[in-house]
């Protein structure tokens, strides 16, 4: 308990000692417009088709789904969950969004610090030490499905970055 | 003998209490002393004494003093009273200044000296003293400098180094004996600096070497106290050799030596470095016990400046000289990194050019960069975890290297990093976050349309997908063409997709681009779009219709009459910005309203019938009928009134006509006019044009020929129909006849000057021939065979000239016959009565021209004495002389007698002038009837040629006798003058003062002396020619003379002229 105190002070001070410059409304900014820019990535994306994220779809329900109030820590686990996935899929052009969410989840690390949240990195979801199988039975429903619920989860937490999120 | 004995004994005893009353000898601890010399009188303050202490202060520490007494046995009386003088002599530390004290400890021995050394009983002597054992542990050496070299110079100067290597010091009751020192070797140089080399056994290293120096400058013997050293505490070794540098891997600087050869024993080592760049100077020492120093911070482009020197690490030591420096300079790496984000922002590309340093050969360039999550630090620097980055070499020298995929918001911290086989090298690094120097896609879909109704130029676009950030837009617009002139507007609104521009020319193609830009300024511009054109198309109903003239065809009288309307096409500025079709308004009184579609003709011809009809011409495009439109009403009764009153047409040009013209008053006030004109040569069609009512004036812009005829009709236009026109067929007389005028005169002037050039140069051509002709044409004097050897310029010339010729040649020929003017008044004198002749002297100006044809210069004086003026064909003595040189005589006719009363003289000015006939040369007037007589007067013509040969202020007599004596004085150059004139002597029995007769009229004409010659004086300027020289009259010689003076020059008759009218004024 102790070290993890301790651990996460000194996250919150290598964070705070690193971009101490940079004002907390250009983060609050960048990461709005860094949201903004992975949504129009998948909206690019030629195969992608909107499923609704409300759409129960039996075997992909790790991907997460629709979340009305959002928190820091929640973002993070959410878009850990995406970056798992998104690392997963085969597709090529998926990396730049992989990149984007990692960049995000620092940013989102940025305004939690700021606002004294302590927000441990997630580690993702450990159940999808399978997703292989899963990929390999359904890699385009995978992607689909994945992509369109990021869009959707991104939009959600866009929102919620307006209201001023909780830790 | 027992006395020698004991004053040896006595010696010795006396040395070795010197020894031993030193309290010990002088511990070398420092390497480096001084040995300072003084009299006794001198104080101390050389050696800083500290205060509070006195300088009789025994037990010094660190100071350790002899005294040397100086026994000066000069010669001269100077010193003879200095018996003897007592030197102290000190040892001092220059480490330890503030310490060294300086005790009075005289109870050493004396030595002696025998030469005059006041120098050192003044300031002193001082020597500095280093003693050192080499690294090779085997040489002592001692250096004795002076620091009075200056003093010593003529004096032999010499150094012992007495010591002794006793076994143990400290065990040893008593001091060495004298006997047992040994002399070293010390070789001085020219400088006064002396080396002492002392052999130092190995066994004996650690042993205490006692010494002494003993120094003979000027005859002063000075010895130092007693030194103690063990010499292996005083090692010095040598410098370090093979000092290196070189950068290390990991950027430092690394500096590396190897220490001196035969060295027994560690050193530790001092390196001093110095780094000199433009931006950091800085120094620093570090103590190293190994043979290399790191130093790190190593800035691009710097030098480095360094030395090394090296000590006995254990123990005590000197340091040893400092390594000759050693200068590296670091490679300047400075390399510009420039990144860009392309509009995908998935791609980022930096570029970067070796161009900016000086290339290394062998060495290698690698681009490393590290990534932080987020941001990039305010300072940036070289992470030790770094990542390699492939970048390829371009055609135009940059290196490339393209990150994909990126992470947007992460730092980027890259550098260069030069790699060499001496070592590694970085560029400054620099930081690159992707985000902020993105290159956006230009705009998409952009459109350009002229809008209808309002006319704008309406510019839309589409942002490109990224960035999401808002954008800044910038558009350029502009007539399409070969060469577009672009006009920027820039549009800040991020949220704005278009933008509507006034344009001057609405019927013209625009080409539109469009580029963007983060709104915060950061990144770059994107590219230009993808150009826009606009469409033409009617945009607005026509300004007008166009301006219209007809044709009336038919016979005049006849009331129905053919009208043929004309006019221009509309252009697009007023068509805005085409016409389908024109349509003709017809309006009469009888007919009422109708139109007629004439499509897009521009010519309608119609009947005229009533008394009535006007006629409007409208212009249709898609939008509709022209708004403002012109109408000419055709009028019977309106054809006949008049008001134009002339009109005048003047050609400016080939190009150009202007028109003008006057109206008349009158009740129309016309609306416009209507200027035809066509040229009457050929069948051109007519031209026209449509001026306002207010214009008096108009330039008509045309190809006009000017042998060409053309007619100009002006007609005014009023509401109620097309008025009388005033028709002229050539351009206006006047003018015309002026402007050849002016031609003419434009050709004629330069003509007559340049004849008048040619004439003025023929006439100064010819004047210079003729000149020449005439003059080759008078005989020479000197040729002829009497004249041989004769010099004329001289007055006994002619004396004896005369007297010569009175013997073989009758005198009267030459002298022509006088004829009997008067009687009364000129007595000519033989030569063998002179002397008893009247001393008078009158000097007469004789004419020797042909008096009746009224030429020459006092004949013409006289022929105009009548008061009336010069002759009319008479020419000015100019111009005569041109013509025909001639001879003319005067004669001075002396009156001593007079001359000695009348001492009232003035200076006279006898000037000869040119004088030449105009129409004969001949001789014709004798000395008598052409003469006048001037009481005592002298006048004496001379030519102008030797103006300075006579006197002009010599009198007359004594100027003759200056003459004589100035015989054979002359200047040979005067010999040489060409002019040549004779000069007749002469002298008159009687005078007849105040009388002047000419030849013609016979009157005799008086007048006092002095005017004549006051005029005379005055005329002199007006003759080029004058000679001044005046003559006192008063005094003549006894010799008198007649003088004849036939004379090659020219008078200007003018002048004479003027004489005679003064002289003749004077007769009145």
């Amino acid at each position: 308990m102790r070290w993890g105190c301790l651990c996460r002070f000194l996250w919150l001070w290598a964070c705070l000692s690193y971009t101490q410059a940079v004002p907390i409304q250009r983060v609050q900014d960048d990461t709005k417009t860094l949201i903004k820019t992975i949504i129009t990535r998948i909206n690019n994306l030629s195969q992608m088709q909107s499923v609704s994220p409300k759409q129960r779809i039996t075997g992909l329900d790790f991907i997460p789904g629709f979340h009305s109030d959002l928190s820091f820590s929640k973002m993070d686990e959410i878009l850990a969950i995406y970056q798992q996935i998104v690392n997963s899929l085969p597709s090529g052009n998926l990396v730049q969004i992989s990149n984007d969410l990692e960049n995000l989840r620092a940013l989102l690390h940025l305004l939690a610090s700021s606002k004294s949240c302590p927000l441990p990195w997630a580690s993702g979801l450990e159940t999808l030490a399978n997703l292989g199988g899963v990929l390999e039975a359904s890699l385009h429903s995978t992607e689909v499905v994945a992509l369109s619920r990021l869009q959707g989860s991104l939009q959600d937490m866009l929102r919620q970055l307006d209201l001023g999120p909780a830790c | 003998m027992i006395c020698q004995k004991f004053c040896v004994v006595l010696l010795y005893w006396e040395f070795i209490y010197v020894i031993t009353a030193s309290n010990l000898s002088y511990p070398i601890t420092p390497w480096r002393f001084k040995l300072s010399c003084m009299p006794p009188n001198t104080t101390y303050d050389y050696f800083h004494l500290p205060a509070g202490l006195s300088k009789n202060t025994s037990d010094l520490n660190g100071l350790y003093e002899t005294a040397v007494e100086v026994k000066f046995n000069s010669s001269g009386t100077h010193f003879s009273n200095l018996s003897k003088t007592t030197f102290h002599c000190c040892f001092r530390s220059e480490q330890d200044k503030n310490s060294s004290l300086c005790a009075d400890n005289i109870e050493g021995k004396t030595f002696f000296s025998t030469v005059n050394s006041l120098v050192f009983q003044q300031i002193g002597a001082n020597w500095n003293i280093q003693c050192w054992l080499k690294g090779d542990l085997k040489l002592f050496i001692c250096n004795v400098e002076s620091l009075f070299k200056n003093h010593f110079k003529n004096y032999n100067y010499k150094v012992h180094l007495l010591y002794v290597l006793p076994e143990v010091l400290e065990d040893s009751p008593l001091v060495p004996q004298k006997g047992s020192f040994q002399i070293a070797q010390c070789n001085c140089s020219v400088h006064k600096c002396c080396e002492c080399l002392v052999s130092v056994p190995t066994a004996k290293l650690n042993d205490t070497l006692l010494m002494y120096l003993k120094i003979t400058s000027g005859g002063v013997i000075f010895q130092s106290p007693l030194m103690s050293v063990q010499p292996i505490n005083v090692v010095k070794p040598d410098p370090p050799l093979g000092l290196h540098m070189e950068i290390t891997d990991d950027g430092n600087l690394k500096i590396s030596w190897s220490s001196p050869p035969l060295v027994r024993f560690p050193l530790q080592y001092q390196v001093k470095y110095s780094e000199n760049s433009s931006t950091v100077i800085r120094e620093a020492d570090k103590i190293a016990s190994a043979t290399s120093l790191l130093v790190d911070s190593v800035h691009p482009g710097s030098s480095y400046e360094v030395q090394v020197r090296g000590k006995r690490l254990d123990g005590p030591g000197i340091w040893s000289d400092w390594s000759t420096p050693h200068v590296f300079t670091t490679q300047d790496v400075n390399i510009n990194i420039s990144c860009e984000t392309d509009g995908n922002l998935t791609k980022m590309t930096c570029r970067w050019s070796t161009n900016t340093i000086q290339s290394l050969a062998g060495s290698t360039l690698q681009l490393r960069y590290y990534r932080s999550r987020l941001y990039c630090s305010d300072s940036p620097s070289i992470h030790p975890i770094s990542e390699p980055k492939d970048c390829h070499l371009q055609r135009d020298g940059f290196y490339e290297c393209i990150f994909q995929p990126i992470f947007l918001l992460s730092g980027y911290t890259m550098w260069i990093r030069i790699n060499h086989s001496l070592g590694s090298l970085d560029s400054p690094p620099t930081c690159v976050l992707p985000n902020s120097v993105v290159k956006p896609l230009p705009p998409s879909s952009v459109k350009a349309e002229i809008t209808v109704k309002t006319g704008l130029l309406k510019i839309s676009w589409e942002n490109p997908v990224f960035p999401e950030t808002n954008l800044q837009f910038q558009i350029r617009y502009g007539l399409s063409g070969k060469e577009v002139q672009w006009k920027i507007y820039e549009v800040y609104d991020a949220k704005s997709k278009s933008v509507s521009l006034p344009v001057p020319d609405l019927c013209a193609v625009y080409v539109v681009q469009v580029r963007c830009k983060r709104l915060d300024g950061l990144g770059y511009w994107s590219n230009w779009s993808s150009p826009a054109y606009t469409v033409v198309m009617d945009i607005k109903v026509p300004m007008r219709g166009p301006e219209f003239w007809r044709i009336i065809n038919g016979d005049t009288m006849k009331k129905e009459k053919n009208v043929t309307l004309l006019w221009k096409p509309l252009m697009k500025r007023d068509s805005l910005c085409s016409v389908q079709r024109y349509v003709i308004n017809h309006h009469t009184s009888l007919n009422g309203t109708w139109t007629e579609d004439v499509g897009n003709h521009t010519k309608y011809t119609f009947m005229w019938t009533e008394q009535e009809h006007t006629v409007t011409v409208l212009a249709i495009n898609s939008i509709g009928d022209s708004v403002a439109n012109f109408n000419l009403t055709f009028s019977w009764p309106m054809s006949k009134v008049n008001i134009v009153q002339s009109l005048s047409a003047y050609p400016l040009n080939s190009s150009c006509v202007i028109l003008s013209w006057m109206l008349s008053s009158s009740d129309y006030k016309p609306m416009s006019f209507i200027i035809e004109w066509k040229s009457l040569n050929e069948d051109d069609e007519i031209k026209w044009l449509r001026i306002s009512s207010s214009v008096k004036k108009c330039y008509i812009h045309d190809h006009f020929i000017p042998i060409e005829k053309y007619q100009f009709s002006l007609y005014p236009i009023f509401m109620e129909g097309v008025g009388k026109p005033k028709i002229i067929n050539s351009f206006t007389q006047d003018d015309i006849e002026k402007h050849q005028n002016d031609a003419g005169l434009y050709v004629i002037v330069p003509v007559i000057i340049s004849s008048f050039i040619l004439l003025l140069g023929t006439l100064f051509i010819s004047h210079q021939r003729m000149r020449k002709l005439i003059w080759e044409d008078v005989p020479n004097p000197k040729k002829c065979s009497w004249a041989q050897g004769l010099n004329f310029q001289k007055p006994e010339t002619f004396e004896h000239l005369f007297i010569k010729h009175t013997e073989s040649v009758t005198f009267r020929p030459l002298l022509l016959e006088p004829e009997a003017i008067s009687e009364d008044i000129s007595v000519d004198t033989s030569w063998k009565n002179k002397d008893e002749m009247v001393p008078t002297t009158v000097v007469s100006l004789l004419p020797t021209t042909d008096l009746e044809k009224g030429s020459g210069c006092i004949s013409d004086q006289f022929n105009s004495a009548n008061f009336s003026e010069a002759e009319g064909n008479e020419v000015t003595c100019e111009d005569e002389s041109r013509r025909q040189p001639f001879a003319k005589y005067a004669t001075l006719v002396s009156n001593s007698k007079l001359g000695e009363t009348d001492e009232e003289q003035g200076l006279i000015n006898s000037s000869v002038s040119k004088c030449f006939s105009s129409k004969n040369d001949s001789l014709k007037d004798s000395f008598s009837n052409s003469s006048w007589e001037i009481e005592a007067q002298a006048f004496f013509i001379l030519s102008d040629q030797h103006p300075n040969i006579i006197s002009p202020h010599l009198t007359f007599s004594e100027g003759l006798d200056e003459l004589l004596k100035l015989e054979g004085n002359f200047p040979e150059e005067n010999n040489d003058e060409k002019s040549i004139y004779y000069l007749g002597v002469t002298s008159i029995k009687k005078r007849e003062s105040d009388m002047l007769l000419t030849d013609k009229s016979r009157v005799l004409c008086s007048f006092p002396a002095p005017y004549l010659f006051t005029d005379i004086r005055a005329l002199q300027d007006s003759c080029s020619h004058f000679v001044e020289n005046n003559f006192n009259l008063g005094i003549s010689s006894k010799k008198t003379f007649v003088s004849y003076m036939p004379q090659f020059q020219t008078c200007s008759t003018q002048t004479h002229k003027i004489m005679e009218n003064k002289m003749c004024d004077l007769t009145v």
